[in-house]
């Protein structure tokens, strides 16, 4: 059996003063999954990015990359990873192409096959026309593109990417998308962190949501949109409606006289919505979700998280 | 293979460190050379001429050798400092941590570019003293071998500071505060043998007067004692410098959470 691209057993960690990083997290990547993890701010997903690539270092616990223990072979489990940080962390005062062709070299790539991959890398993420020119000069997406860049130099199996579109114009972030598609698509597993649901939702096929160092969901993509209990639905009417309708087991939501807004339940479908909307003459020319699913069911599991601790407490 | 990898990452590693300090290389070079030459016409000329001779030769030819080693030493030590605080305050150290490097092969390829600049000053410095000084060379293996491990030694010590750095400002301290004077209580102006007690005494407690005392012994061939003592005394300071610098970056003090 293929050993899981990504492996953490029980993995903690705690700062200094106390703050969690990670709770005893399990977690498995198989091979050639796009993988997503969410959470708010400080939920553990920079430190989880971090404990795989040997920046932070675990409490307890064991991690594996491509099979290799991060601990006691870090150098064959970090040959095998690419790694686009949250920060940008190049010396800006160096020409693009020399941030890249170091990092080839940092990954063993002889100087010729470094030159080579290097301008191949530029290309795929639209920077050849600056390979010459310093980093300082390049805009915050193109900083971005670089970094992706600099992670792909070696051919990586294993790509970890902490939002990596963060401050990418709408064009970039969907140029962005394809490349991540046609990596993934190649067999490169993906770990994505992302605040933009839409991109986890767009790309990952299978989810993890963290919370205060916990996994508080995980599974397929769409397996968990379906568990989702309520999604809100916008709806704009073909005509203004004075008075706002009222349905049984319906929480209905007059935003203005040509905009409802209603809490559709879990296993109700939007044709019966319809059909009851339609006995009080309501007609309905367009429909949109309120959020992104992926945003609803990340918004429900955090609150759903809170009020067990709230419960615990009491 | 694996042995072949770590050769093209170290060419890597030296190669961005030259490239650092040469694309600032009036700021980074300049000031020993122009400080050498102050020296030179001011001590070793105005003020020599009246010393008159110093263990048998000039005294500008007699504080030569200091002036080159204290080029060699500040520029390894200040480099390595400078290249390392500042990896670590712009993030770009993660470069190297999440790369698939041993922490040897990190120490080392930071300590090999301070070694090259220090170097640089030093060959910079012995250019620039020729029209003030009948610059000679006694002993080829005593010069080359001390200058190289100094510069080595100073570049480890560096490290250690660009580690521990939590500012700009501590950038520069040791380098100011404490090896530069060491450097002039090492018999860099005078023969140690003329001073006072007690810090005729203290000098051999300072492992910079053997450095100075080694060198000049290499290029004039006048010294208190055996070149290979002075060797050997800072080969053996080097490995336990280089040890610490490798166990701190293997144990990722102050460069991972």
């Amino acid at each position: 059996m293929m050993a899981p691209a990504i492996a953490l057993k029980s993995v903690a960690k705690r700062y200094a003063g106390g703050r969690v990083g990670l709770a005893d997290v399990d977690l498995e990547v198989p091979a050639g999954r796009f993988f997503g993890l969410l959470g708010p701010n400080g939920a553990g997903k920079t430190t989880l990015v971090g404990l795989l690539t040997t920046l932070v270092r675990a409490d307890r616990g064991s991690i594996r990359v491509c099979g290799f223990d991060v601990a006691t072979q870090a150098v064959a489990a970090k040959a095998c990873m690419g790694v686009v940080p949250q920060e940008i962390n190049f010396n800006s005062f160096e020409p693009v192409g020399e941030i890249v062709e170091a990092q080839a070299a940092y990954y063993g790539l002889s100087p010729r096959r470094a030159r080579e991959r290097t301008g191949q890398v530029l290309e795929q993420v639209g920077l050849a026309d600056r390979r010459r020119q310093s980093a300082w000069g390049l805009s915050g997406g193109m900083k971005r593109r670089l970094m992706i860049a600099r992670a792909l130099v070696h051919r990586p199996h294993v790509l970890l990417l902490d939002e990596p579109t963060a401050g990418v114009d709408l064009e970039g972030r969907h140029t962005t998308w394809e490349l991540l598609r046609a990596l993934n698509a190649d067999g490169v597993t993906i770990l994505l962190t992302t605040h933009y649901l839409e991109e986890a939702e767009a790309l990952c096929d299978s989810l993890a949501i963290l919370d205060q160092g916990e996994i508080v969901a995980r599974g397929e993509t769409g397996e968990l949109l379906h568990g989702l209990n309520v999604q809100t639905l916008v709806l704009e009417l073909s005509a203004p409606l004075d008075a706002c309708p009222e349905l049984e087991g319906l929480a209905i939501r007059r935003v203005d006289r040509w905009t409802l807004e209603i809490d559709l339940p879990q296993g109700m479908e939007v044709n019966a919505l319809f059909e009851r909307l339609g006995v009080y003459g309501v007609r309905v020319a367009g429909l949109r979700n309120k959020r992104n699913r992926l945003e609803s069911l990340f918004l429900q599991r955090i609150a759903e998280r809170a009020s067990a601790s709230q419960g615990a407490g009491t | 293979m694996r042995l072949a990898a770590y050769g093209f990452a170290y060419r890597g590693m030296v190669i961005k460190q030259v490239r650092r300090f040469l694309r600032a290389w009036v700021q980074n070079l300049l000031p020993s050379v122009v400080t050498t030459v102050l020296f030179l016409v001011i001590f070793g000329h105005l003020v020599g001429r009246e010393l008159g001779t110093m263990r048998g030769v000039d005294y500008a030819d007699f504080i030569l050798p200091g002036l080159i080693i204290l080029a060699v030493a500040t520029n390894a030590y200040s480099n390595v400092t400078l290249a390392f605080y500042g990896a670590r305050l712009q993030r770009h150290i993660e470069e190297l941590l999440v790369a698939p490097l041993p922490a040897w092969l990190i120490v080392a390829g930071f300590a090999t570019g301070g070694v090259i600049r220090g170097l640089l000053a030093g060959a910079l410095v012995a250019l620039v003293a020729i029209p003030f000084t009948n610059l000679q060379l006694h002993h080829l293996a005593a010069t080359l071998g001390i200058a190289l491990v100094s510069a080595t030694l100073f570049a480890l010590a560096g490290l250690l500071n660009g580690l521990y750095a939590r500012s700009f400002d501590h950038t520069s301290v040791v380098a100011t505060f404490v090896l530069t004077p060491l450097i002039y209580l090492g018999g860099l102006f005078y023969p140690v043998e003329r001073m006072p007690e007690p810090w005729q005494s203290l000098a051999a407690l300072n492992p910079l007067y053997y450095m100075v005392e080694g060198f000049r012994y290499g290029l004039l061939g006048i010294g208190s004692f055996a070149w290979a003592t002075t060797f050997w005394v800072l080969v053996g300071t080097t490995l336990v410098v280089g040890g610490v610098a490798w166990t701190l970056v293997a144990r990722g003090v102050r460069i991972r959470s």
